[in-house]
C-alpha cells in the first residue's frame, strides 16, 4: 500500500476526485493544503524531516502537485467604503508576512521533489504562471507555436493574461488595454454583510475579480480544429477533446482518430518541458502538415474535462500515481 | 571589432549597478542598464519568439547580462499604501493583483527567454536559490558540505526541541538581520508563529567569512568580525578585513557555486573557532560587492566586467 499526497486546496473537486480514486485502488491519499500554514497547520523542515501536519512527507510515496500559487488576500464579498479603509493595516501586515509563508512553502515543495516523486515538479509547474516564457520556450525546442507577443497592450486577436489565471477573451476593438482599464470593476458582486470584528485576525477580503489585464498575451488567434490531448507519464489517454474551428465546445474523439502528428507532438512537448501529466492543446497548421502547441499545461482542471466530456482523467491519473509512489516504496 | 553590449539588469541608484557599468565601459565595452522597476509604467517592452525589446532595444542583440535584481518569486503588492491610495483601490483592488501578476510573469518570463538563449550571470536556475536558503541547506548537505543544524517552521514544541539542545541563532525566512537565540525568544515571538515560519541554526562560535567566487576561482575572501548579533550583517561592513584561506576550501567554494549553477556567487561560511572548520551557510546568487571594493579594495566589479566580456 502506498500513501499520495496530494498537494492542493481540500475544496478543489479535481484534488478530491484523485483522492477517491487512490483510496478506492486501497492505497492512502492525503490532501495537503499548503494554504493552510502558518495560521491553521504547524509544520517543520529539518535535514531529516518535513512534518506538516503531524506527518513527516518525506515518509509518502508519492506527490501530486495541483496548486503552489499565491493566497488572494481577499474574499469575494463586498463592503463599505468605511470598512475598506480600516482594511489597510491589515492588509499591509497581511503582505508582509505572506512573503515569509510563500517562500517557505516554495523551500518545502523543492525540498520534498529532491527527495520523493512530485508530479509536477514545481519547476514545471511554474511554467503556469510564465506564459510567454513558456510559449518561447516551446519555440526554443523546436515546437512550432501560434503567433505572439506579450507586453502592454495593443490590438490583438486572441488575449489571455501573462500569468497564468485569466481567461482569455476574444478582442479586436484595438483599445489601448492600460486607459480602457482605469477605473473600470467588472464581475458579479455578492451583497454578504460583513462585520469586521467578526473575523479572525489574518482574514481578509475580497473584491470580485476583473478580466482585464495591464500586461497582455497576445496569440494568434485559433482558425483551425484544435485538440486537448491529455498525457499521463509518457502516454497519451485514449481519449482527446476535438474543438472545431473557431468554437469552445467540442466532442471526444479517440486516440486513434487524431490527425497524423498530434497524439506525438503532444507527448513530446509535454516530455520537453518534464510534465508527467499535462493537458496539451495543438491545432493542425493551414499547410496541413505542421501540429501547432498552443499551451502545455501542467495542472489543467481536468475534473472539468471528465465532466463535460466524460473523458477518464482521474482514473489514469491515480494508477499513475500509485505506480510512481510503489517504484519508491 | 564592434563593441561587447552588456546588459545590467538592476536599478539605476544601486551601487553595485553603477560600479560594474563602470567597469565595463572603462574596458572599451557597452553598458546598458535594464531596470526592470520601470516597466510598464515608465518603460515599454514585448516579448516575441523573434525579439525581447525594451525601452526600444532588443535584448536579444545584446552579448551578455548580468542579473543585479530581479521580480521575487512573489507576486503580492508590497507597496506601503497612503490612506488617499487606498481608497482609490476602492472596489479595484483585485484588478490590480491581476496586474501586478501580469507583470510579475512578464518580467520573468523576459529574463528566463533572455537566460535560454545569452550568456548571463548567473543563469535563472542558479538565481532561484536566491530564496530557497533551506533548500540550499539541505542540498549543501546532501553534498558533503558541512553546515549548522537547523529547523524551519511555526511548530513551536519542534523549535522548542532544538532550542534546548543547542545555542542557535535565528534567521528571517527571507531578509533580515540574524539574531542570538533562546528559550526566551521563541517565547516571546510565539505569537508570531501562527502569522509567519522561523528559522532556528545552531550558532558555531568563531569569525564569519565572505567569500567571492567567479567560474573557477575564489578571487577574494574577507572576514566580517561584527558579532554584535541582531545587527545586520550589511551594517557592519566597516569592520571587514581581506583573509588569506586555505587553497582546499577555495576549491570547495568553488564546488560549492556550482552545485547551484552559480557562476558569481558570494558565500558565507562560519569558521569554527575551537575546531578549525569551516560551516558553509549560504550561497548568494546576486551579492552585493561594491562594499568589499569600497573598504578592502577587492576589485571585485572589474573581475566581473572582465569575465563578462571575455565570456559573453
Amino acid at each position: 500500500m502506498v500513501t499520495i499526497g496530494l498537494l492542493g486546496y481540500d475544496y478543489d473537486d479535481c484534488v478530491n476526485r484523485l483522492k477517491v480514486r487512490i483510496e478506492d485502488r486501497g492505497h492512502n491519499a492525503r490532501v495537503i493544503n499548503l494554504q493552510h500554514l502558518p495560521r491553521v497547520t504547524r509544520a517543520t523542515i529539518d535535514l531529516e524531516r518535513i512534518v506538516y501536519d503531524g506527518y513527516d512527507l518525506l515518509g509518502m510515496d508519492c506527490f501530486f502537485l495541483k496548486e503552489m500559487d499565491v493566497r488572494d488576500p481577499f474574499f469575494h464579498v463586498r463592503y463599505s467604503e468605511e470598512l475598506w479603509g480600516m482594511l489597510r493595516e491589515r492588509y499591509l501586515s497581511f503582505a508582509e508576512e505572506e512573503i515569509d509563508n510563500l517562500v517557505f512553502i516554495r523551500n518545502l515543495l523543492w525540498i520534498l521533489a529532491d527527495r520523493v516523486p512530485v508530479i509536477n515538479h514545481p519547476r514545471v509547474y511554474d511554467h503556469r504562471n510564465q506564459m510567454p516564457f513558456h510559449l518561447a520556450a516551446l519555440a526554443r525546442e523546436g515546437f512550432a507555436v501560434p503567433p505572439f507577443v506579450a507586453g502592454p497592450a495593443g490590438s490583438g486577436t486572441l488575449i489571455g493574461s501573462a500569468g497564468g489565471s485569466g481567461p482569455e477573451a476574444r478582442r479586436d476593438d484595438g483599445i489601448d488595454g492600460e486607459q480602457e482599464n482605469a477605473g473600470k470593476f467588472m464581475g458579479p458582486v455578492d451583497e454578504v454583510p460583513l462585520r469586521l470584528d467578526e473575523c479572525r485576525t489574518w482574514e481578509v477580503f475580497t473584491f470580485p475579480k476583473g478580466e482585464e489585464r495591464e500586461v497582455w498575451l497576445e496569440r494568434g488567434g485559433r482558425n483551425a480544429a484544435a485538440y486537448r490531448v491529455m498525457i499521463v507519464g509518457d502516454r497519451a489517454l485514449d481519449n482527446a477533446v476535438f474543438l472545431p474551428p473557431g468554437e469552445e465546445q467540442g466532442h471526444v474523439v479517440r486516440r486513434a482518430e487524431l490527425p497524423a502528428g498530434i497524439e506525438e507532438t503532444a507527448r513530446r512537448a509535454a516530455r520537453a518541458l518534464g510534465a508527467k501529466f499535462a493537458e496539451v492543446e495543438l491545432e493542425c497548421g493551414s499547410d496541413g502538415e505542421t501540429v501547432i502547441v498552443r499551451q502545455v499545461d501542467p495542472s489543467p482542471e481536468f475534473s472539468m474535462l471528465e465532466d463535460t466530456y466524460r473523458l477518464s482523467i482521474s482514473e489514469p491519473l491515480a494508477e499513475y500515481l500509485v505506480s510512481a509512489g510503489s517504484q519508491r516504496a | 571589432m564592434p563593441k561587447k553590449r552588456i546588459g545590467i539588469v538592476g536599478q539605476h541608484n544601486d551601487a553595485d549597478v553603477q560600479e560594474l557599468k563602470t567597469e565595463i565601459e572603462d574596458r572599451g565595452g557597452e553598458a546598458r542598464i535594464i531596470d526592470l522597476s520601470l516597466f510598464p509604467s515608465v518603460v515599454r517592452a514585448t516579448i516575441s519568439d523573434g525579439e525581447v525589446v525594451f525601452d526600444g532595444m532588443n535584448l536579444l542583440d545584446f552579448d551578455g547580462f548580468y542579473l543585479r535584481r530581479l521580480a521575487s518569486v512573489w507576486n503580492l503588492p508590497l507597496k506601503r499604501f497612503t490612506k488617499d491610495e487606498w481608497i482609490a483601490y476602492y472596489e479595484r483592488f483585485n484588478d490590480y493583483m491581476d496586474t501586478v501578476r501580469a507583470i510579475h510573469s512578464f518580467k520573468l518570463s523576459m529574463i528566463r527567454v533572455l537566460c535560454e538563449r545569452k550568456f548571463v550571470i548567473n543563469p535563472y536556475r542558479a538565481w532561484g536559490y536566491h530564496h530557497l536558503k533551506l533548500h540550499q541547506f539541505c542540498v549543501l548537505k546532501q553534498n558533503g558540505f558541512k553546515i549548522p543544524p537547523f529547523i524551519s517552521g511555526n511548530n513551536y514544541f519542534d523549535l522548542e526541541t532544538f532550542l534546548g539542545q543547542r545555542e542557535a541563532v535565528q534567521k528571517p525566512v527571507v531578509t533580515g538581520p540574524v539574531r542570538m537565540a533562546d528559550a526566551g525568544t521563541l517565547e516571546s515571538s510565539r505569537t508570531t508563529l501562527r502569522q509567519r515560519p522561523t528559522v532556528y541554526q545552531e550558532f558555531i562560535p568563531g569569525a564569519s567569512i565572505r567569500a567571492f567566487v567567479l567560474g573557477e576561482e575564489c578571487i577574494v575572501a574577507c572576514e566580517l568580525p561584527r558579532k554584535k548579533w541582531g545587527v545586520d550583517a550589511s551594517e557592519s561592513l566597516e569592520f571587514m578585513k581581506r583573509i588569506d584561506i586555505p587553497r582546499e576550501l577555495e576549491k570547495e567554494l568553488v564546488r560549492a557555486a556550482k552545485t547551484f549553477g552559480m557562476i558569481f556567487s558570494g558565500i558565507d561560511l562560519q569558521k569554527d573557532e575551537s575546531s578549525g572548520e569551516y560551516y558553509f551557510l549560504e550561497c548568494n546568487s546576486a551579492p552585493y560587492f561594491r562594499p568589499y571594493d569600497a573598504q578592502v579594495d577587492a576589485g571585485i566589479g572589474g573581475r566581473l566586467a572582465d569575465f563578462l566580456l571575455e565570456r559573453s
